[in-house]
């Protein structure tokens, strides 16, 4: 049954520990650091000079907020475990990296539908990076435990990674 | 629904918000040019307005919302917790009444979800413009089981007694919002009316803040 658990959520004291930003991201290109793709990213982050920013909000998402900044935005209430932050890191690093490729942000003066095929293309872009990084991580035994596979589907991406893992 | 009223922000104080945001620690990002700032007042607070920084530069655009002070150049992020909106509830002194519980409550629930997603108030079963996408027996058990908005002043303990039905993870649930007139909700006496009910979308029409 469904019960509000208003203890935890509508306390006046509720505020997870979200963890240093610097040691987040720190550990988060670490481990990349162990896989191709990831390399791919750190790279790129360190020939292009690219900050990376971690701050709060009521939703996970990221975005780029410069030509050399991209945000990545953790929820408040539920802040992101290991394995999700890794792929948060991942599908922010690209979406800066889409700028530098040429799948740039559509301008707001195309059409609805450039716009929507745009978007669509870049989301399934940075998807796939997602996928690639957590197949790569699944495969070394010492990072099995972050179960980041399951970590995807739980962000939404059952299909994908399905897809992707059986295209391989 | 009455659409909330947003009011676009002049370039120049609109500047100036984003500079006072923009110097919080870890504050988000924006950019000046392609960024709108709006503005809306609620009105359950006396001093405090509510923001939204919405990002062009980025598509989709990114947003954020804040609950801020200009004439005290101060700003809270809206991020989830129900914390963040009773330090906000301090700092602007609010004092509930009975005409400004409800609007509160939306809000309130509106900008803090629970572990199984976002908590509805329903205050009318013909308000779910998503009821006829259920079958006609769960529409039935709705209106069958709906427990209509009882708003009543508790001065002893300067708050008020909310019962009323709540949407919140698939289910419908009939509880006691107690609400503080400082903005500290409580809930209580839940019981489950109906579960096993999902919407494709958001079960009430327009969130409290969206436009």
């Amino acid at each position: 049954m469904s019960q509000i658990p208003t203890q935890n959520i509508f306390d006046r004291n509720f505020k997870p520990e979200i963890p240093d930003s610097d040691k987040m991201i720190k550990f988060g290109l670490d481990v990349l650091s162990n896989v191709p793709v990831g390399i791919e990213l750190i790279n790129f982050i360190r020939e292009n000079d690219i900050q990376i920013r971690v701050t709060r909000g009521p939703e996970e998402t990221s975005y780029v907020s410069g030509e050399k900044e991209v945000v990545i935005v953790l929820k408040s209430a539920d802040p992101a475990q290991p394995s999700r932050f890794i792929l948060l890191l991942t599908g922010a690093i690209r979406q800066i990296m889409q700028e530098y490729d040429g799948l740039k942000q559509p301008s707001a003066k195309k059409s609805d539908e450039e716009i929507l095929e745009t978007t669509r293309v870049k989301k399934g872009d940075k998807i796939a990076y997602m996928c690639a990084v957590a197949y790569e991580i699944n495969q070394i035994e010492t990072f099995k435990a972050y179960h980041i596979i399951e970590e995807l589907k739980n962000m939404g991406y059952n299909n994908h990674i399905e897809a992707f893992l059986s295209n391989l | 629904m009455e659409k909330p009223n947003w009011q676009r922000l002049p370039h120049e104080q609109a500047a100036e918000v984003m500079r006072t945001i923009g110097a919080q620690a870890d504050a988000a990002v924006f950019s000046k040019q392609l960024t709108e700032v709006t503005c809306r007042i609620l009105p359950f607070y006396n001093r405090f307005k509510l923001y939204r920084l919405t990002n062009y530069a980025t598509m989709p655009c990114f947003t954020m919302d804040y609950l801020g002070s200009e004439a005290e150049d101060k700003f809270y992020t809206l991020d989830g917790l129900a914390n963040t909106l009773y330090d906000v509830n301090d700092h602007d002194g609010i004092e509930l009444s009975a005409d400004t519980v409800v609007p509160y409550i939306d809000f309130f629930f509106a900008q803090v979800q629970g572990p199984d997603g976002d908590i509805y108030l329903i205050k009318s079963p013909e308000g779910l413009p998503m009821l006829g996408s259920l079958p006609q027996n769960q529409q039935d058990s709705v209106r069958e089981h709906f427990v209509p908005l009882d708003v009543s002043e508790d001065p002893d303990n300067q708050s008020f007694k909310i019962r009323a039905t709540l949407y919140y993870g698939g289910s419908l649930i009939s509880a006691q919002i107690n609400v503080h007139r400082r903005g500290l909700i409580t809930i209580k006496d839940q019981t489950l009316l109906l579960q096993g009910i999902h919407f494709p979308q958001s079960p009430i029409e327009h969130k409290y803040i969206s436009d």
